[in-house]
């Protein structure tokens, strides 16, 4: 009896896991074609943008710019999600703060350095100065460094303490995502600043338009990749409660 | 010999092959003999010469013009080498068989003139490397961690699959 309804239970279940892994491919694949349609139109399609010194180092705008957003973004799921467990103790707000800061250092890391190779073709060779002079680039650094502290500190074997401790270093995301965001417009920095000031006009509409499906096209890719890492944390517990069901 | 390695010795043939090699064509009046060598390929960006072989050149004059309107000319000595270039900023565009007229010159007046054809080739821009580095990164970032996520599920799924397979015997043992 308990053998049939553990094999109802796991039908039931693997039905549920069989959907969700098709909603999470389907996230998947649009958002790879809009970002393969992203790179067509912004490397092959669009012209050089003019007032730059490296006009064609500058298409990685079109991915710099998504990449830097969803680092942005996983780090708000990371404060939101250590707020809930600071909160409710909800293990699921543990989880997705700990399956968001991945994807934030993933995420934060392509922007750092595809940012970077933009910078060494359009600023020279000063990089390293670059990112303790220039605000923007020092915060966005520092938030990032957050996001492998966090990374870092949930190396530890699990427990209450080390949650509320990363919980704590996952709250800093409501100084570090703004502090970051709201540099190149308010502290010094050359950074380009387009969303929000005079300059969003000067963005040719086919370059929004572009920049746009890149913007799409990642947060369809970061959903997709959250969906599969917040699936793994779930399968692990469940190998893990299988294991202490086993050895009891 | 298959096609596959004809086609491969080809290549290494073309690729080792010199890109360009010096041309030449003369221009005569009497006694007066003038070669003239220069490149085929004017690389955009880069000075371009020409070199001048002269003999019996006293009071002549080599002028050198292309089809959009830009000249140089140079007076020669009586025997010996001399040259004269072009700025690298002469062509900006990819261009084939452009012309360029050389005379040769004497007292104001035209003795022998030719004309040869070029192609300007324009080098790639160095800042595509950086737009190439860059695109790398973040590909192979997202590409490492999809793979790294691919797997782990398998993983995953792999152990869990095990352990359920496992699972009915112990739960008929506990019985």
């Amino acid at each position: 009896m308990q053998t049939a309804n553990n094999s109802l239970i796991s039908g039931a279940r693997s039905h549920r896991v069989m959907k969700s892994q098709a909603l999470t491919s389907a996230f998947g694949g649009a958002g790879f074609a809009l970002v393969l349609l992203t790179l067509w139109e912004g490397l092959l399609v669009l012209p050089p943008a003019r007032f730059f010194t490296a006009p064609n180092a500058q298409r990685l705008f079109y991915l710099h710019v998504p990449s830097g957003i969803m680092a942005y973004l996983a780090f708000m799921l990371v404060v939101a999600g250590s707020a809930w467990w600071l909160w409710q103790r909800d293990q699921r707000g543990d989880r997705l703060a700990r399956c968001a800061a991945e994807l934030g250092v993933v995420f934060g890391a392509m922007s750092l350095a595809s940012g970077t190779f933009w910078m060494r073709a359009e600023w020279g060779d000063d990089i390293v100065m670059r990112f303790f002079s220039d605000m923007r680039l020092a915060t966005t650094l520092a938030m990032w460094l957050l996001l492998v502290a966090y990374i870092t500190w949930r190396r530890q074997p699990d427990s209450e303490a080390v949650r509320r401790g990363a919980a704590i270093v996952g709250m800093l995301g409501v100084i570090s995502v703004p502090l970051s965001y709201l540099s190149s417009r308010f502290l010094r920095s050359n950074h380009p600043v387009i969303v929000g000031t005079d300059d969003q006009e000067a963005l040719a509409p086919e370059m929004r338009l572009v920049l746009y499906a890149g913007l799409m096209g990642f947060l369809l890719l970061f959903i997709a990749m959250l969906r599969t890492r917040l699936e793994l944390e779930r399968m692990q517990e469940e190998l893990l409660t299988a294991r202490l069901e086993g050895a009891a | 010999m298959n096609g596959s390695r004809v086609a491969a010795a080809l290549l290494l043939a073309l690729l080792l092959l010199p890109t360009t090699t010096a041309e030449e064509v003369t221009l005569t009046d009497g006694n007066a003999s003038v070669t003239v060598g220069y490149d085929p390929v004017f690389h955009a960006g880069e000075t371009w010469f020409i070199d001048l072989e002269v003999t019996g050149g006293d009071g002549y004059a080599v002028k050198a013009e292309f089809a959009n309107g830009e000249s140089r000319s140079k007076a020669l000595p009586t025997d010996g080498s001399v040259s004269f270039s072009f700025p690298g900023a002469t062509f900006h565009d990819e261009a084939f068989n452009v012309p360029l007229e050389l005379q040769l010159v004497h007292d104001g007046s035209v003795v022998d003139n030719m004309t040869v054809l070029i192609d300007v080739s324009v080098p790639p821009p160095s800042d595509l490397l950086w737009l190439w580095g860059g695109m790398t990164v973040l590909w192979l970032g997202i590409a490492g961690y999809a793979v790294w996520l691919h797997r782990r599920q398998a993983e995953l799924r792999r152990q869990l699959e095990s352990h359920i397979a496992a699972a009915p015997d112990e739960g008929q043992d506990g019985d």
